[in-house]
């Protein structure tokens, strides 16, 4: 399996680019480093005098009005103001006439008196006397001025981290800008070769293979005008002669251009996407306008709003589906969606924000039903699931892309401008449509799944099914919704993080799922244990996700968020399969489609109300604590589930559950 | 600093303080003083509003001299002289003019002339103003002078860490009793201990001075850790009496009012500058007298800033040295 994943050319060129690139990309940063680090060292040594000289003046200030320099009180206190302004201050120090330390703030008089007394290091131009490089930290030394207090200093000590930080954050941008590009890349080359090479040479294939049996009824529709359209040109005119000879007119033919569902899939996705790391900071904004709510309902009303529209709208958009078409529809949920993100971000309160957002989530559901539509009008049984997994992709692509690219730009140019963005590649979606759908080919059969009342009831009517949907679509959904979207900015912002790292933190999600899913979804399928994997994928992420409430601290939540992708990996693709081996009374009554329709409302609408859940918890236990909660629940499902499911018989194919 | 406190107090009283007109016209307004122990900066501050303003004002003043009996012999020459308004100093003098807001009897209080007072408290608490659900008075308003209680309890423990506050007051005055059950209902709320001392009164009569170090020491023992001074004119009256005995006990004294902390050993205060308030009643007697307001109209108000005073050598004497970040906005005394 791995050997033909890496013989295949798709595979083989991305490895080879991206390594041409993380070559070119390292090489540029060394040069730029060295430079930058000097022209940094000189803002953070001037920075750093300043401070110690204000801190100096106030305690020098204590000394003139008669307070002795050991009986000065609330240094402590002026040391947490300095680095609540100033986070890359790691300790300030005061010492008497002897050099013996009177206060030491941030480290302990021991740790400070190591650093101090490591050898000085070779600094670049730009510091003034008094300061110097040691054990790690600019360290800026000045004279106490008052008389009672002569030979006395005060020292404070910067993190020499902070050297590197911003042009490390910087890199790091570039580099998932490049990722980003590079993917987004590979997605046009893969659209333009499909659209201009495999798509034409297939219906070559079907043309020939047809005229060798004798028959010419077939003609290659595509329209090309270079050398492989003069191939099919003559084949063409080959066609037409044995036609003739048999006195029948052929008929033109071309294989539909489902490769395009994937960059529609991207763009309506990605629009929602971009502004993901800064939803729940910029909600809270809207919160005081509504005091008698409550900030808990107020957040999960904000939050909830698109979900619970994606959950109602889908069903409600899959029974249009046919009087209106796949291009009407796609194009109607962009324009739904791109005013609604453009009325996000110009918003006044909180109850038109709430209408922007219900906007938004109804378009993102009527766009999806027109790509699902799309992909099974375009397809059959033999190639269907390929298709699908072509929509995925693209699914999967944004949730990597969008946040990462949304977080940096919001931390350039704003949370407003960045739901702009957003509202523009939902229009860049509509101007896209008419060339990657192809036209509307009104078929009856193969539409997006229709819940009717009675698939409802007959599905909610297996015990075992609801146990899947409690133990574990729903718990999946409220990790996502309510860990990932809601908790994770929070938490990462409250640590001092921008923008653009929570984008990077919440882009983890994405990669480990694109990478683990497909690999997840084979092994499950040759194994066959789809109710293990299910079980499984809920305790991943919750064991994942739990230490975060005894070590709150930012790489624990990394570790969580990779982990919650690996689960949700392991676990989503199984709990189809799940859901078909328990609905099979069901399944054969009214159709997979509305059986798993029933499931993706169900899950929704649980999970819509993740958001409410986690503010409320966070609200009681502050926000790792919370995160913890959640994982306990994710984790307390997924146990019962697996005794749930090993209790049950393992069910026929045809035998009703 | 210290300037730059004054300009915060003058940008605070801004708004209050801007609005009447400059008082246009030759007439002269005849006010009457009723005052507890003659002129204090209340009253400079009040003057000296109303001239910049260039109101006219003849000025009938009236001390009691501590003395509250003496009181009604000045509502009745009040009733005579029919001043343009009548302004009053402090919680006592200012309930026995007007009464209480239920019920006045217009026998014993002024209930027709405007009366704007000034060093009041808890006007609501004390009965002198209606409560806010209540339509306003119509012949009262005035300014109050102290910082709500949460700020002051607040600005203690910006200084030092405080579980048990002690108290010593005087019960026949009834913003002294007042103020004492506001601090016991917010202890609750905000984690610390009232410790109360009142001081003996017997047979209706007036404490003794006598009493206070005894009560203070009292207090030490019970374990407080700061001595507030509230609104209180008896220990107002003996506050080198406390203070002294807070020094011989090593427990420091907060006030809420000025006189303490500038003419006194308290520690460390939450005030409002005598001035500022007077200048803040003047303000409301311009509205009546220069626009015609009725006092029913004019709001009752407080300062909106304060300032935080430190008496160095008391902090020294009792070895409590005010924090850094105190220093960079409080006012010291050296």
């Amino acid at each position: 399996m791995i050997r033909r994943w890496l013989l295949d050319p798709v595979t083989q060129c991305i490895c080879i680019t991206g390594v041409a690139l993380a070559v070119a990309l390292s090489g540029i940063s060394l040069l730029s480093f060295h430079t930058s680090q000097d022209a940094l060292f000189g803002q953070l040594a001037g920075k750093a005098l300043i401070e110690t000289d204000q801190a100096r003046r106030r305690i020098d200030r204590a000394l003139d009005l008669g307070i002795p320099l050991d009986g000065i009180v609330g240094i402590d206190a002026m040391f947490k103001g300095l680095v609540a302004a100033e986070p890359d201050i790691a300790f300030m120090v005061v010492s008497g006439s002897d050099d013996g330390i009177v206060s030491a703030s941030g480290l302990s008089a021991s740790e400070i008196g190591v650093i101090q007394a490591a050898a000085p290091e070779a600094m670049p131009e730009g510091a003034a006397s008094g300061q110097s490089l040691r054990g790690g930290h600019l360290i800026t030394r000045l004279p106490l001025t008052t008389p009672s207090a002569a030979g006395s200093h005060v020292a404070i000590g910067y993190d020499a981290e902070a050297l590197t930080r911003p042009l490390r954050d910087s890199l790091v941008d570039v580099g998932i800008i490049l990722l980003a590009i590079m993917l987004l890349s590979f997605e046009l080359m893969l659209l333009v070769l499909t659209v201009n090479v495999v798509l034409p040479a297939r219906t070559a294939i079907r043309v020939l293979r047809e005229a060798a049996t004798g028959r010419f009824s077939l003609l290659h529709g595509q329209v090309m005008t270079d050398e492989l359209g003069r191939v099919l040109g003559r084949i063409n005119e080959g066609v037409r002669r044995g036609a003739a000879k048999l006195g029948i007119t052929p008929s033109a033919t071309h294989e539909p251009r489902l490769v395009g569902v994937r960059l529609l899939a991207f763009l309506f996705v990605c629009a929602e996407e971009l502004a993901r790391p800064i939803m729940p900071a910029y909600f809270e904004t809207f919160i005081t306008s509504v005091p008698a709510l409550g900030r808990e309902t107020a957040i999960g009303m904000m939050m909830g709003a698109h979900m619970i529209m994606v959950a109602l709208i889908t069903p409600a958009a899959s029974m249009l589906y046919g009087h209106i078409g796949r291009r009407h529809m796609y194009a109607a949920g962009a324009l739904i969606a791109t005013l609604g993100l453009l009325g996000t971000a110009f918003a006044q309160g909180f109850w038109d924000l709430l209408l922007w957002r219900t906007l938004s989530g109804a378009g993102y559901a009527i766009t999806f039903t027109a790509c699902q539509g799309f992909v099974l009008e375009s397809t059959g049984q033999a190639n269907r699931s390929q298709g699908v997994a072509m929509m995925v992709s693209g699914i999967m692509l944004a949730d990597v892309c969008g946040p990462a690219i949304g977080g940096i730009l919001a931390a350039r140019i704003g949370y407003p401008a960045t739901f702009v963005l957003g509202a523009g590649l939902a229009l860049l979606a509509v101007v896209l449509m008419p060339r990657l759908m192809g036209p509307d080919t009104r078929a009856t059969a193969d539409r997006p799944p229709r819940i009717t009342w009675s698939a409802l009831t007959g599905t909610l009517r297996s015990p075992r099914f609801v146990a899947l949907l409690l133990l574990a679509a729903i718990p999946s959904k409220v990790l996502l919704t309510g860990y990932l979207y809601y908790l994770v900015p929070v938490a990462l912002i409250e640590r001092g993080a921008n923008a653009a790292e929570v984008g990077r933190a919440l882009m983890i999600y994405g990669l480990v799922a694109l990478v683990s899913g497909p690999l997840f979804a084979r092994l499950a399928d040759a194994r066959g244990r789809h109710g293990l994997a299910v079980a499984a994928g809920g305790l991943i992420a919750a064991m994942g996700i739990l230490p975060v409430a005894e070590i709150p601290v930012a790489w624990v939540i990394f570790l969580g968020i990779a982990a919650l992708g690996l689960g949700q990996a392991l676990s989503i693709s199984s709990q189809v399969s799940v859901a078909i081996d328990l609905s099979a009374a069901a399944i054969n009554v009214h159709g997979t489609g509305p059986v798993m329709g029933v499931m993706r409302l169900m899950e929704r609408l649980g999970g819509s109300f993740g958001p409410f859940v986690a503010a409320s918890l966070a609200a009681a236990f502050g926000t790792t604590t919370a995160m913890g909660l959640l994982a306990l629940y994710a984790g307390g499902s997924a146990i019962l589930f697996l005794a749930v499911s090993m209790r049950a018989p393992k069910p026929q194919p045809d035998a009703p559950s | 600093m210290i300037l730059s406190r004054r300009a915060l107090l003058q940008i605070g009283l801004g708004g209050a303080l801007a609005r009447p007109a400059r008082a246009q016209g030759t007439r002269s307004y005849r006010i009457l003083m009723l005052l507890w122990r003659g002129e204090t900066p209340v009253e400079k501050g009040f003057r000296d509003y109303l001239a910049e303003q260039g109101m006219r004002a003849e000025f009938l003043i009236r001390d009691l001299d501590r003395d509250l009996s003496r009181l009604p012999g000045f509502i009745a020459e009040a009733r005579n002289l029919k001043p343009d308004l009548v302004y009053t100093w402090g919680t006592g003098i200012t309930l026995g003019t007007v009464g209480p807001w239920d019920a006045p009897d217009a026998r014993v209080h002024l209930t027709d002339v405007p009366v704007v007072f000034s060093m009041v408290s808890s006007p609501w608490k004390t009965g002198i103003a209606a409560p806010p659900d209540r339509p306003p008075r119509a012949f009262v308003t005035g300014a109050v002078h102290i910082a709500p209680l949460e700020v002051q309890i607040n600005a203690i423990r910006a200084y030092l860490p405080l579980r048990k506050l002690g108290i010593v007051y005087n019960r026949q005055e009834p913003n002294s009793v007042s103020n004492a059950e506001d601090l016991r209902a917010l202890g609750g709320a905000m984690n610390f201990e009232l410790l109360e001392a009142p001081l003996p009164t017997e047979g209706g009569a007036a404490p003794s001075p006598d009493a206070i170090p005894g009560a203070v020491a009292d207090l030490a023992r019970r374990g407080a850790q700061v001595l507030y001074i509230g609104p209180d004119n008896f220990v107002g009256a003996h506050r080198a009496a406390l203070t002294a005995a807070g020094l011989a006990e090593g427990l420091p004294c907060f006030t809420g009012t000025e006189l303490e902390i500038r003419d006194g050993d308290a520690m460390f205060g939450l005030v409002s500058r005598y001035d500022m308030v007077g200048r803040l009643a003047a303000s409301k007697a311009m509205r009546i007298l220069a626009e015609g307001r009725s006092p029913g109209e004019v709001p009752i108000e407080t300062l909106q800033r304060f300032s935080y005073v430190v008496r160095l050598p008391v902090a020294f004497a009792l070895k409590l040295y005010p924090p850094l970040p105190l220093l960079d906005y409080a006012e010291v005394i050296r």
